[in-house]
């Protein structure tokens, strides 16, 4: 006390330098014997308050830099040396990794607690002489150091550090994986008696260090959160532990199962293994959290609904979104994950990506030549239905499979297996749907959207449904989706009446109580109004009508019948309401014709001033064709009759005369023939040059084998493939007909008023056409389009005129 | 002024409507004017397609008559009776033919247009009668009651019973 | 044996026409029905003969023609309709002759 009051300056600075260990030794910090009160009174008698400060804080400074940080850095570096080239990340490296991490941080942990009372000096010297360290940085000194600590640790780190310490999180979140997780497997696991190894440590059983490496742990997190250096440094590896393991077990979760909902399980598993963990780091032990500091509480709390219930609907979603196009097609077994889906988009930003996704697998699976039109048909209603669930305002059904509407546009025979399932029982998804008695919703019929009295119930779009349809039609039910394709009812009708000719024209059946069962469903679908539908119930008619016709004709009481060789009998058509046949010529033989024409003349008798036109090649012949050595029954085409019965006058005919006899062309000929071929009946001899084939000793190509069986009574055979295509002109050329028919309006329209507008003209047809053509808007400009490009019409300033000549 | 301005949708109505018996006749004859119409003559299709009962006739004196150069406007509409019932056809316009059998508020003294009509007459018949009854025409004159008739007849001509004086003219 | 299976089959070849008979069972044929008439569509309504009159929605027995004795003839709906609305003069609208059934 004397000393420090009497001692000339140079003693008092030496005492000053020793107190505050501003030489750099904080060797004999404690025992430096002088009164610390005194020694900062004097630095304040000196007015040298700021620069002892100064000073002091230096020399520390000076000692993390160049001892305590490189000695911590040191145990790193070397083990790296040591394991330099040994990729083991087995048990054994990582116990190496576990005590030589503890130590480190003990030491550190140690040596950085060795200067806390010079630390607290310095306080009290800040307090009591008003000095300042730097710019005050909240949270006093300690804190400052805490901060010089982090910095100087960080700027010497060695590059594997990271690595390292990963490793030691790792084991330790193994260890405590296996026993949260370990422990839920184990109770329904059968338990055996083989000696397996630990899960959490992998050591032997008996061997198990699981809590060694827990204990470890513990202190580890305890000595690096006391240093403030906890969240630091391994913040991030405690983050991406649990990230990764979520993304794992959500995947696994997820795999190829779409008919159970696993959200609400696995938001639970989230949220225990990212507590216990977290538990762990933080309190040391589990079950810890409730008597932790608050704000460890609420750090927890936000890092698990922040952090990991995003990562886990994150997750769940991108995984879902990469299975979304099975998800759809199995609709609806997958309806649960679907509803997870949807949950999970309302929490996350994905949408997007969503519908990117599914529109790219769509065109990647879905929309090539190798998948069946039947097949995209079925992917185009399950999706109709999955994303309904996904989006009940059917925004994203609308984004999605617009594509899917565009490529089945450009197939053929979508509209032909649209109506033949939809009209077809075995196809039940379909069938079903038209027994739904509710008016179809079409692109270009005007519901209730501007309809204002549910205007309380109303919501707006989504921001991304810009451009879309009104929300009536996304909601449509599936027929007026699948309708919607073409946008008209007519495309559709118009080919329901193509199929319907085809069938009452190969069947001949004369039962229409199914044809007309599917005629009221489509009447109450698509209007009763409609002039098409209307068509199909006389075409309907004339087949009931032809059978009552064909009865009385063929009664026994009526005259004509007693001068008939073979049982003639008709379908009448009412022409006026068939969709056009594809013309084709046949001269049936002579013992026909007179036939036909005494049906005509009983026809004439019965109805009175009307008559009837024979379309010869349709129909339906019943042969029995007896051969040298077998008889055959036959249910054939008239031109195959034909072509049969004059190989009875000659047993050799060339394509050429037999096509002048028939007035068959040869192409058609060459086709028909084949029938005969197979049968084993005709054989071409020499190219185009047919003869009789007899017995069966004949065949010397073997393709007779069949003629072998003696006096085969061969069931008919199903009429042949090529007999299936239609009789009726393609739904597209009647279709060109109808249009063409309005292309003459239209010219007269603009020769009459020179130019006029898309609407104008289409207001004008509509007036003209009025229950015959439909024609929507788009269709019509398509149609003028066509017509601009053939140079047939111009097209300036929005306006159409004909081109002068 | 105006805080928000609300656009209504132009409706896009399908090619289909309510078809009523006579509509589709309409519609034959609107398409067979437009399609051949009688030399000078033009169907108004602006007129005719806004409602298909009422149509207006373009038409121009024929070459080498009185009236070459005119032109005049034939109203036609139709009663929900057509074709059994005959259209109520005048001219309208600022020129009205003069003519001996048409008074100068359009009505026209035409027997096809009330007891003679048929229903197998139509409009094109209907505007080549009246070509006709104007080419031959060899004096232009009104009729004689011209000023007692256009004061003291009904607005529709097919009220008036006319007294078919002349056939020749 | 193998040249007494060669001139079989030569006779059998030679045979064939006598052998092949073809038998029609029966034939249905398929057919468009339409009125014997001058003119194809009704001078009245314009509406195709072979369709029906504007009237009605099937065509031939529940829309059939009448003839008159002037040989015009009409969808029986028309020309009804037609003699209806007429008073005074039953007249054949296309040539104004009187109008009488054809038998």
């Amino acid at each position: 006390m004397a000393a420090v009051r009497t001692a000339d300056s140079r003693q008092q600075w030496e005492i000053i330098k020793k107190n505050f260990c501003i030489d750099g030794d904080f060797s004999q910090i404690n025992d430096s014997g002088e009164d610390l009160q005194l020694v900062v009174r004097l630095v304040q008698q000196l007015g040298a308050g700021q620069l002892v400060l100064d000073l002091a804080l230096d020399a520390i400074w000076l000692a993390l830099r160049q001892s305590v940080v490189p000695k911590f850095w040191q145990h790193f570096v070397t083990f790296e040396a040591q394991t330099n080239g040994k990729e083991d990340d087995a048990g054994e490296g990582s116990v190496e990794v576990m005590s030589r991490v503890a130590t480190a941080v003990s030491e550190l942990y140690d040596s950085a607690g060795s200067f806390v009372p010079q630390i607290n000096r310095c306080e009290m010297l800040c307090e009591q002489s008003g000095a300042k360290f730097e710019d005050c940085i909240p949270g006093g000194l300690m804190e400052h150091f805490k901060l010089h600590l982090r910095a100087t640790l960080h700027s010497q780190m060695p590059s594997s550090f990271m690595h390292l310490l990963h490793k030691f999180y790792s084991a330790a979140f193994k260890v405590f994986y296996q026993a949260e997780v370990g422990s839920q497997v184990e109770e329904s696991e059968e338990v055996t008696d083989e000696p397996v190894p630990c899960g959490g440590c992998g050591g032997a059983t008996d061997a198990c260090h699981c809590q060694a490496i827990t204990n470890t742990f513990c202190q580890v997190n305890k000595q690096l959160y006391g240093l403030d250096l906890l969240e630091r440094l391994a913040g991030d590896i405690i983050s991406s532990l649990l990230l990764s393991v979520i993304t794992d077990h959500v995947s696994t979760t997820c795999r190829d199962s779409y008919d159970q909902s696993c959200i609400n399980q696995l938001e639970k598993w989230v949220e225990n293994v990212v507590v216990g963990w977290l538990e762990l780091v933080y309190c040391g032990s589990r079950g810890q959290l409730s008597s932790a500091d608050a704000a460890i509480q609420t750090m927890v709390s936000n890092n698990l609904n922040q952090t990991y219930m995003t990562a886990l609907y994150h997750t769940y979603t991108t995984t879902r979104i990469d299975q979304l196009f099975n998800i759809v097609i199995e609709y609806p077994e997958s309806q649960p994950a679907l509803e997870d889906i949807r949950e999970c988009l309302d929490r996350t930003h994905l949408r997007d990506r969503l519908v990117e996704s599914l529109r790219s697998a769509i065109q990647t699976r879905l929309l090539h030549p190798g998948v069946n039109t039947t097949d995209v048909l079925h992917a185009y209603i399950s999706a109709i239905k999955a994303l309904r669930v996904l989006d009940p305002k059917g925004v994203l059904l609308e984004l999605v499979s617009e594509p899917v509407r565009q490529y089945l546009r450009g197939r053929e025979d979508t509209v032909r297996y649209i109506v033949t399932s939809l009209t077809d029982e075995s196809c039940s998804e379909l069938s079903e749907e038209l027994l739904v008695a509710a008016p179809l919703v079409l692109d270009d019929s005007h519901s209730d959207d501007d309809n204002m009295d549910n205007w309380e119930t109303w919501t707006p779009d989504p921001v991304h449904a810009h451009n879309l349809k009104s929300k009536s039609q996304r909601t449509a039910d599936i027929i007026s989706m699948l309708v919607n394709i073409y946008g008209s009812k007519d495309v559709f009708i118009t080919e329901y009446r193509t199929i319907l000719a085809d069938r009452i024209l190969s069947q001949f059946s004369y039962d229409t109580e199914r044809e007309i069962r599917y005629l009221e469903h489509l009447k109450v679908r698509f209007g009763e109004t409609l002039a098409l539908l209307h068509k199909c119930e006389v075409m309907v008619k004339d087949v009931a009508d032809s059978k009552r016709i064909n009865t009385s004709i063929n009664s026994d009481e009526n005259p004509h019948r007693e001068k008939q060789k073979f049982p003639v009998s008709a379908m009448i058509l009412s022409a006026q309401f068939w969709p056009s046949f594809k013309e084709e010529r046949l001269q049936v033989p002579e013992e026909v014709t007179k036939e036909l024409e005494n049906y005509t003349e009983a026809f004439q008798d019965l109805k009175g001033n009307r008559t009837l036109n024979w379309k010869p090649h349709l129909g339906q012949v019943q042969l029995e064709i007896e051969l040298k050595n077998r008889t055959l029954n036959l249910t054939v085409t008239p031109t195959q009759a034909t072509i049969i019965y004059h190989f009875q006058e000659r047993n050799r005919w060339s394509i050429d005369d037999l096509s002048t006899m028939t007035q068959v062309p040869k192409t058609v000929l060459r086709r028909k023939i084949t029938y005969w071929q197979t049968q084993g009946v005709l054989q071409e001899v020499e190219s185009d040059v047919f003869v009789l084939v007899e017995g069966e000793e004949t065949g010397e190509e073997g393709q007779t084998a069949a003629a072998g069986l003696p006096l085969a009574d061969i069931a008919p055979p199903a009429i042949e493939e090529d007999e299936a295509e239609s009789v009726m002109a393609s739904a597209q050329d009647q279709r060109e007909e109808e249009l063409q028919v309005l292309w003459s309006y239209i010219v007269g329209m603009l020769t009459n008023l020179d130019c006029l507008p898309l609407e104008r003209i289409h207001a004008m047809l509509k007036m003209f056409v009025q229950g015959s053509v439909e024609c929507s808007p788009q269709e019509l400009r398509a149609f003028l389009d066509r017509k601009v490009r053939q140079h047939q019409l111009l097209l300036t300033n929005g306006l159409y005129k004909l081109p002068k000549n | 002024m105006y805080l928000f301005v609300v656009e209504f949708p132009t409706p896009s109505v399908p090619l289909r409507g309510p078809c009523l018996p006579q509509q589709k006749r309409l519609q034959k004859e609107l398409m067979s004017l437009l399609k051949e119409p009688p030399a000078g003559v033009t169907v108004d299709v602006d007129t005719a397609h806004t409602k298909l009962t009422e149509w207006v006739v373009h038409m121009e004196g024929a070459a080498g008559t009185l009236y070459e150069g005119e032109k005049f406007q034939l109203q036609f509409k139709f009663s929900p009776k057509y074709p059994f019932d005959s259209p109520e056809v005048i001219f309208v316009g600022d020129n009205i033919p003069v003519h001996p059998h048409i008074y100068s508020n359009g009505h026209i003294c035409l027997s096809i247009l009330t007891e003679d009509w048929s229903p197998a007459l139509s409009v094109q018949a209907i505007c080549l009668s009246i070509i006709s009854m104007l080419s031959s025409c060899k004096e232009k004159k009104r009729p004689p009651d011209n000023s007692y008739y256009v004061k003291t007849c009904s607005a529709n001509p097919k009220k008036t019973k006319w007294w078919y004086h002349d056939d020749t003219v | 044996m193998i040249v007494l299976k060669r001139s079989w089959r030569k006779y059998s070849i030679d045979n064939l026409e006598q052998v092949m008979k073809v038998k029609i069972k029966s034939w249905t044929g398929v057919a468009t029905w339409r009125w014997v008439a001058n003119d194809d569509s009704c001078g009245i309504c314009r509406m195709p003969f072979d369709g029906c009159c504007s009237d009605c929605r099937l065509p031939g027995d529940d829309c059939p023609l009448v003839w008159g004795q002037c040989s015009h003839c009409f969808h029986i709906h028309c020309i009804m309709k037609w003699l209806q609305s007429q008073q005074l003069h039953q007249q054949c609208p296309m040539c104004r002759q009187e109008w009488k059934f054809k038998e």
